[in-house]
């Protein structure tokens, strides 16, 4: 384990993700899915990241952990490189790295007993003898609030038990960071307060990082410290979690918030118009200008790059909001 | 009107204009709906228990709760959409004409024509082998005896009232071509077909971004002030509820614990149930990290009914007299009802 000095500046990030390209072919043509992303996760912290349906925040996710594989990029992850790391070298790296993902079912064998399925992934990196491993077992399940569930099946399993257990499955291998694709969205608002909480709980009491990625921003800006908004491929912003709400720089940002029902300005903005484009042909220059109210001549022509415009907050936006100088 | 494109056949069924005149009149009057199947070791699970409630013309009325409360199989059973197995009693009075105990063939005539509805999954509803305009086309065939020809036309005009950019071309396009929020203006498109008084969305946007779902739920409003619909949203989702709803039902095990509009249940929320659900929201406005305020437990098992309140296992304010006997729904200030024996007063905690 890398030190827990958290948010020391001279500490290396736990994870550094640099230019990461995904793209893969259909019979459509090329889908540019992930195109350019780089951000840090540093150890203790939670990074949220939000983005819509086909803003490429799932595959991002597998690009990190090689499953499948980026197109091209780096993944410094405990300071190897996951990109050139293959076999055993890949599998051992990853051990420290695990995913929690939207549907728990999904990701549990029907025919296993909560214990077995726990204990798969010591089982797998031949973690002690059998005993110990159920030692383990008993310990993640005691963690995530399952003691007495050992001996169940998924299908004996509610909604969040079951998300429980893909939770423990995730923690057993101690992990530094888990990468949560859509982790609570599929709970109702009690079991997933309750879940959240428990990711919550996890951290302090294991020292643990997050890569949080959802749709939801209520929930994202619940967990994280910072946060990074991504639109078609791309990060629009990236900053503290309070500021890039409360002072959103990109005006996507700015649409998803005005988005949120219950909020002051939801009924009386205008909703963002339109549709995402097609991944396929993404616009030229920002990806976002086909849909955004402060487009002009320049977003086409030119990729806007990624500026800070305040302590820690990134935007890539040519008219970022409230102008701040730069 | 919206439907200008729609010909001079519009009839006079269409438009708001009857539904003014009797705006005290419910549309749709539910009485005392109870739904049972049956469940293991021949005990019944009472999955709606006692339900009455009504809409208006032109109201949106929002039912939340989570799953397993019985707010989807109420509504499923007033649409006749329920398997054979489960017992439905009580009443559902359609604008005076009752629709528990009607023949298949006489609720297929109300079904789609006086009320539709949306799912959440619009992938899973729609034909994935056929075009979206071909299936339009056969929604408003079922109903209206147009041509062919006609028939295509107004699948046209319907995806362009529900906003969909190109409706031609998308007219021709299959299913699996389309994202997931246009699959679900193209089912508004089918269940809008026939103009319907009331229109059901069951979680309609639930499964859609949250630009989208403004989208949707912004087109939802807008046609049900043009068409002067009913609308009835079903939600696990109090914040979307209270957004976009007149008045919100709030359900729990099969009953309803606390009824209001949605103003007042914002800012005074009585049934300790329906604060628990307001605390556990993520909200903007709440610090990060700071641990959600969160009851523990589950719903009772609906085949052993508690003697009690149904929601008494997991209250805080729960006393002696919340277990001998269950709370009734009774009005106590006015159009705010609710269930409970020891109500609590005033705003949410959110912050």
């Amino acid at each position: 384990m890398s030190d827990n000095s958290g948010n020391s500046v001279n500490t290396a990030p736990l994870l550094q993700v640099r230019d990461l390209v995904h793209e893969f072919r259909t019979d459509l043509g090329t889908v540019h899915a992930v195109s350019g992303v780089s951000f840090d996760v540093r150890a203790g912290e939670t990074l949220g990241i939000v983005g819509e349906t086909g803003s490429g925040k799932s595959t991002l996710a597998r690009a990190i952990v090689q499953a499948p594989r980026p197109t091209s990029g780096a993944v410094v992850f405990r300071g190897a490189d996951l990109v050139t790391l293959r076999g055993t070298r890949l599998l051992q790296a990853r051990r420290h790295l695990q995913m929690v993902f939207q549907d728990p079912f999904g990701s549990l064998d029907p025919k296993w007993r909560v214990r077995d399925l726990v204990e798969e992934p010591l089982v797998a990196y031949k973690t002690g003898d059998r005993t110990a491993r159920r030692r383990r077992v008993g310990e993640v399940l005691e963690l995530v609030g399952l003691a007495g569930y050992s001996t169940r099946r998924p299908r004996e399993l509610s909604g969040g038990q079951a998300q429980r257990v893909a939770i423990a499955r995730a923690v057993a291998l101690n992990p530094a960071l888990i990468i949560c694709d859509e982790a609570v969205s599929s709970l109702d608002v009690l079991i997933q307060a309750q879940v959240l909480n428990l990711f919550e709980r996890l951290r302090a009491e294991l020292g643990l990082s997050y890569l949080f990625i959802a749709h939801d921003l209520a929930l994202v800006k619940q967990v994280s410290d910072r946060v990074a908004v991504m639109y078609l491929g791309r990060l629009c912003e990236v900053g503290p979690g309070e500021q890039v709400y409360r002072q959103p720089l990109h005006p996507y940002t700015r649409a998803l918030l005005d988005s949120v029902p219950g909020t002051a300005t939801a009924r009386a903005a205008k909703t963002i118009r339109g549709e995402p484009p097609s991944p396929v042909h993404p616009p030229s220059g920002c990806r976002f200008r086909t849909r955004c109210p402060r487009a002009e001549p320049r977003c086409a022509d030119e990729e806007p790059a990624m500026r800070e415009r305040a302590a820690g907050h990134v935007v890539a936006c040519h008219f970022p909001l409230e102008g701040i100088p730069a | 009107m919206p439907y200008a494109n729609g010909g001079p056949d519009d009839g006079p069924d269409d438009g708001p204009d009857d539904g003014a005149e009797q705006v005290t009149e419910a549309l749709l009057d539910i009485e005392d709906l109870r739904v049972t199947f049956p469940g293991s070791k021949n005990r019944e699970v009472r999955a709606v228990d006692g339900l009455s409630y009504s809409v208006y013309a032109g109201q949106t009325l929002a039912i939340v709760g989570e799953s397993g409360s019985g707010k989807t199989v109420s509504c499923r059973a007033v649409m006749g959409l329920l398997p054979a197995t489960a017992t439905v009693t009580g009443s559902a009075r359609f604008q005076g004409i009752q629709l528990i105990g009607l023949p298949e063939d006489r609720l297929r005539e109300h079904r789609g024509a006086d009320v539709a509805m949306v799912f959440q999954d619009p992938a899973r509803s729609l034909n994935p082998t056929m075009r979206v305009g071909a299936q339009i086309a056969e929604a408003v065939r079922v109903h209206r005896a147009v041509t062919k020809a006609q028939a295509r036309e107004q699948a046209v005009d319907l995806l362009r009232l529900v906003h969909m950019p190109l409706p031609e071309r998308r007219c021709a396009e299959y299913p699996h071509q389309l994202s997931g929020g246009m699959r679900q203006r193209v089912m508004i498109a089918i269940a809008l077909a026939c103009r319907p008084r009331l229109l059901i969305a069951d979680e309609a946007t639930t499964a859609l971004d949250v630009t989208t779902q403004a989208q949707i739920m912004e087109l939802l409003l807008e046609l049900q002030a043009e068409l002067g619909m009913a609308l009835m949203l079903i939600s696990h989702d109090l914040g979307l509820a209270g957004a976009y709803a007149d008045e919100v039902i709030v359900m729990y095990a099969g009953r309803i614990v606390e009824q209001a509009p949605a103003v007042d249940l914002a800012t005074r929320v009585r049934m300790p149930y329906t604060q628990a659900l307001f605390e556990a929201i993520p909200r903007l406005e709440r610090p990060a990290h700071a641990p959600l305020p969160v009851i523990g437990g589950r719903p009772p098992d609906a085949a052993t009914p508690l003697p009690g309140c149904a929601f008494e296992p997991r209250c805080r304010h729960a006393e002696d007299d919340c277990r001998a006997a269950a709370p009734p729904l009774a009005e106590h200030e006015p159009g705010h009802r609710w269930a409970c024996w020891h109500p609590v007063d005033g705003a949410p905690d959110v912050r």
